[in-house]
Order: structure tokens, then C-alpha cells, then sequence
């Protein structure tokens, strides 16, 4: 049975029995897909460290048509994200907050070229050096998007008609940013530099984005909100990344 | 055919050991039939001893059966230098190298956001007590070369920097017998970074 070629990131690995791994790929070709890479877990592995998370690799995937579960033949390493965490703890943990989120949103089994060359585009943009909040808000903004969850920046979520410029007063019930007259706000009202710089992510590749980190900052919680809502679930690498930074501060 | 209970119960429980799975554990289930019973006895008893007389050591965290073990007892050991290890097999790889004399502490896992493992999970609170208290000239942090282990480290060395403890990590390289020509690109950058004055 050929193999299926394709370009991935890997997302995530667990243990499985004594000496294996079970990875979970972002693939160009198929989507997310697992797959068993045996003897992964030994000192001579031949996967060496092309399974660490977020490497982008050639994988060579063997399986059935419609299987869940495919076997990792070659994995070549094209570019590893572990010098990226070697640039601090924050991105460190921030890489692993990436992995999942991607590992959240992405589609099992259906490609989706948009969502991977976001995610190489990001990893490569951390690896850069580029300010890890500022890609944090990148990616989420641009996953939230793709999946269709993102509200529109320019069109009153309620009347559709455009709104001014200044402020973004965002409506739980509408599920959008509402106009003066189709308001008031029962959300959180996101100012004018956090608006340029949402239209600074929806314009630009992640390693262009300029704005300070503040503006992105304050989006954080405005995002999680929407994640939350769609996963019905909070990221567990979420926590981990908040309690590391209490307890270090 | 269904095996008599208590060999089904048997069978079953060892599938839920490591790397066991049914043929193994169906294997293993007959061969204990086949043997004496004090085999089984002794087998038995192995097990319950297991979780009766082993605890985790009050100052380091490995497993012993005493309240303290043998490393954290040795008096040929210095106090002055600490290895961090992620679990408590990791102390038998040092101590294979013969060339370690300090004393030891187990986290028992390492930071890991994707599996949601965080520092409340980890047992740290007792190597920053340990460094606290002085007399800790060198903490060496030897938790695996992978993105969990490494964000470990830099966990740790940011709480214990300001101690005024020195903290160093393990080095990470192109293992011994290994051929260069087939080390992967991340290895050699890893080597070549903690290379030294020869």
C-alpha cells in the first residue's frame, strides 16, 4: 500500500505502550490525522527529534482509506520549533498553547490549507523572535475567523450597516459589534488601537504585525470568551501558561 | 471460551499494566498457573509489600522505603549540589555514571501545557525550600531534552536564579557510538552550542 506524502506540523504526541507514540499531525493534505509511530519512545529512535510539537515535517502516513488511526513511516524533520522555546519560558509555554489550539480547531481528516499555512506562518514568526503575545491574539483571531466565529469589524451585527470608526462595542445576543443605534454594548467595548490592530492581523502575514503589545493584550480576554463559547471548554495549556506566570511574577 | 473467574480477573488486571496487553497478559496468567504455589505466593506478596512498606522520601521525593533514602542519607554525598530529575528511575541514570556525588530531587513529571500539567502538579515547593535554607552551592537541572523538559528547566531556574544558588542544565548533544552523519539537525545545533574549550 503507497504511502500517503504529505507536509504536517506535529501537534501533539502521548505515550503508548512501552515504547511507542501516538501523534496528532495538522496535515496540508488531510487535515489533522493520527498516527502510531512505533519505537518512538527509544534512544535510538528513528524519529529523533521530529516529533517534538509544533515540527514541521514530511511524513510518509500508512493506512486504509478512511481509517482513524495511520502508521508514521518517514518523518523528516523540515523545521523544528525547538529553538523557538529555547527563546524564554512565555514562549515556551506559549508554543504549547499553540499546539493546542490548533489541535482544538482544526478538522479531523479534512484539509484545510488556510489553517495550516497560518499555523506554519505563526511558529516561524515565534522562531523570528516577533512578540509571542501579539502572535498569541494572531493566531487566535485568525482560527476564530476561519472557523467562522469571528464578528465583523466593519458591518453593525445587528442592522448590517457600516460602522464608524472609533471604538467596538460588542453584543452578546447578536453575537457582533452593534452601532449606536442598535446598542447599547452588553459586552466588552474594544477601543480604537485594539481595532487597528485586529485590522493589522486580518491585513498582514503574523511576522508584519507592528502593533505594541498592549493593544493585544487587551484582547485576551475578549478572545478566550469566544473560544470558550465555541469549545464549550477552557484550553488546558491555558491554565498551565497563567499559573507558570503567577507563580514567577 | 470464557476462562473461570479468577483467572479472567487475573488476566485482566495485568492487561492494565504498561506495555501488557491481552496475548501478554493471557501468556503470563498460565505461567503463574503452571508454577507452585508459593511462586504465586511469593509473587503475591511482592505486591502488597510493594504498597504497604514504599513511601516517597520527605526530603527528596524518591521512592524508598525508609523515611529518607539511601542518597538523601549517604554521608560520602555533598549537600552543596543537587540534581533535579523529572521521575524517580531518572536518579538510577545518573547514578550509573558513578561520577555524581550530590544529592538528588524528583518532580515527579515536568511542566506540560498540553497534557494540562502545571506547577501545582509538580513537587517543586521542596527543592526551592532545600535552596532556601543555603548551603546548595549548584542545582543541576537534568529533565529531558524535549520542549517539557526544557520549559521545566526554565521554570525552575527562574525561581531559583534569585536564590543565589548557580544553576546549570544538562547538556544536550550527539549521544556516545552514534554516527554524526545521521544526528538530526536539531541535535548538532544543541552540541555545537554546548561545545567546549578543549
Amino acid at each position: 500500500m503507497p504511502p500517503i506524502a504529505s507536509d504536517a506540523l506535529v501537534l501533539k504526541t502521548s505515550k503508548l505502550g512501552e515504547t511507542s507514540k501516538l501523534v496528532i499531525l495538522l496535515t496540508r493534505e488531510r487535515g489533522k490525522v493520527r498516527a502510531v509511530a512505533k519505537g518512538a519512545r527509544g534512544t535510538r529512535s528513528r524519529y529523533q527529534s521530529a516529533l517534538e510539537p509544533l515540527s514541521e515535517v514530511r511524513v510518509g502516513l500508512y493506512g486504509r482509506q478512511g481509517t482513524e488511526l495511520f502508521r508514521l513511516g518517514q518523518c523528516d524533520l523540515v523545521r523544528s520549533a525547538f529553538p523557538a522555546g529555547g527563546r524564554g519560558l512565555e514562549t515556551s509555554l506559549t508554543l504549547s498553547y499553540f499546539a493546542e489550539l490548533l489541535d482544538a480547531f482544526a478538522q479531523e481528516g479534512e484539509a484545510e490549507d488556510a489553517v495550516y499555512r497560518l499555523a506554519i506562518a505563526v511558529v516561524r514568526a515565534a522562531e523570528e523572535g516577533r512578540d509571542i503575545v501579539a502572535l498569541a491574539r494572531y493566531l487566535e483571531a485568525w482560527l476564530l475567523r476561519l472557523a467562522g466565529l469571528y464578528p465583523q469589524l466593519d458591518r453593525c451585527a445587528a442592522c448590517g450597516n457600516a460602522l464608524p470608526s472609533g471604538p467596538l462595542a460588542y453584543h452578546h445576543v447578536t453575537h457582533g459589534f452593534v452601532c449606536a443605534s442598535c446598542g447599547p454594548a452588553s459586552g466588552p467595548v474594544l477601543q480604537k488601537p485594539v481595532r487597528e490592530f485586529l485590522r493589522e492581523v486580518f491585513a498582514t502575514a503574523p511576522s508584519a504585525v507592528t502593533t505594541p503589545p498592549e493593544a493585544a493584550r487587551v484582547l485576551e480576554s475578549f478572545h478566550q470568551n469566544l473560544i470558550r463559547r465555541h469549545l464549550e471548554r477552557d484550553l488546558r495549556s491555558y491554565r498551565v501558561m497563567h499559573d507558570v506566570a503567577r507563580g514567577t511574577a | 471460551m470464557d476462562y473461570p473467574a479468577p483467572v479472567q480477573k487475573l488476566i485482566d488486571e495485568l492487561r492494565r499494566l504498561p506495555g501488557i496487553g491481552p496475548k501478554s497478559a493471557q501468556r503470563i496468567a498460565f505461567h503463574l498457573l503452571r508454577g507452585t504455589r508459593e511462586d504465586a505466593e511469593r509473587l503475591g506478596g511482592s505486591i502488597s509489600r510493594l504498597m504497604d512498606g514504599i513511601r516517597l522520601c520527605r526530603i527528596c521525593n524518591a521512592i524508598t522505603d525508609a523515611e529518607t533514602c539511601a542518597q538523601c542519607t549517604d554521608p560520602g554525598r555533598s549537600d552543596r549540589t543537587i540534581c533535579v530529575v523529572e521521575e524517580p528511575h531518572d536518579i538510577l541514570a545518573v547514578e550509573r555514571t558513578r561520577d555524581f556525588k550530590g544529592r538528588y530531587h524528583v518532580l515527579h513529571g515536568a511542566l506540560s501545557p498540553l497534557q494540562g500539567i502545571g506547577p501545582d502538579e509538580l513537587k517543586a515547593h521542596g527543592l526551592i525550600e532545600r535552596v532556601r535554607l543555603g548551603g546548595v552551592d549548584e542545582v543541576i537541572l537534568a529533565t529531558s531534552p524535549t520542549v517539557e523538559g526544557e520549559a521545566t528547566a526554565a521554570w525552575l531556574a527562574r525561581l531559583l536564579k534569585p536564590l543565589g544558588a548557580r544553576v546549570t542544565r544538562i547538556a544536550m548533544g550527539v549521544p556516545v557510538g552514534s554516527d554524526l552523519e545521521w544526528s538530526d539537525e536539531v541535535t548538532i545545533a544543541k552540541a555545537l552550542e554546548g561545545r567546549r574549550d578543549y
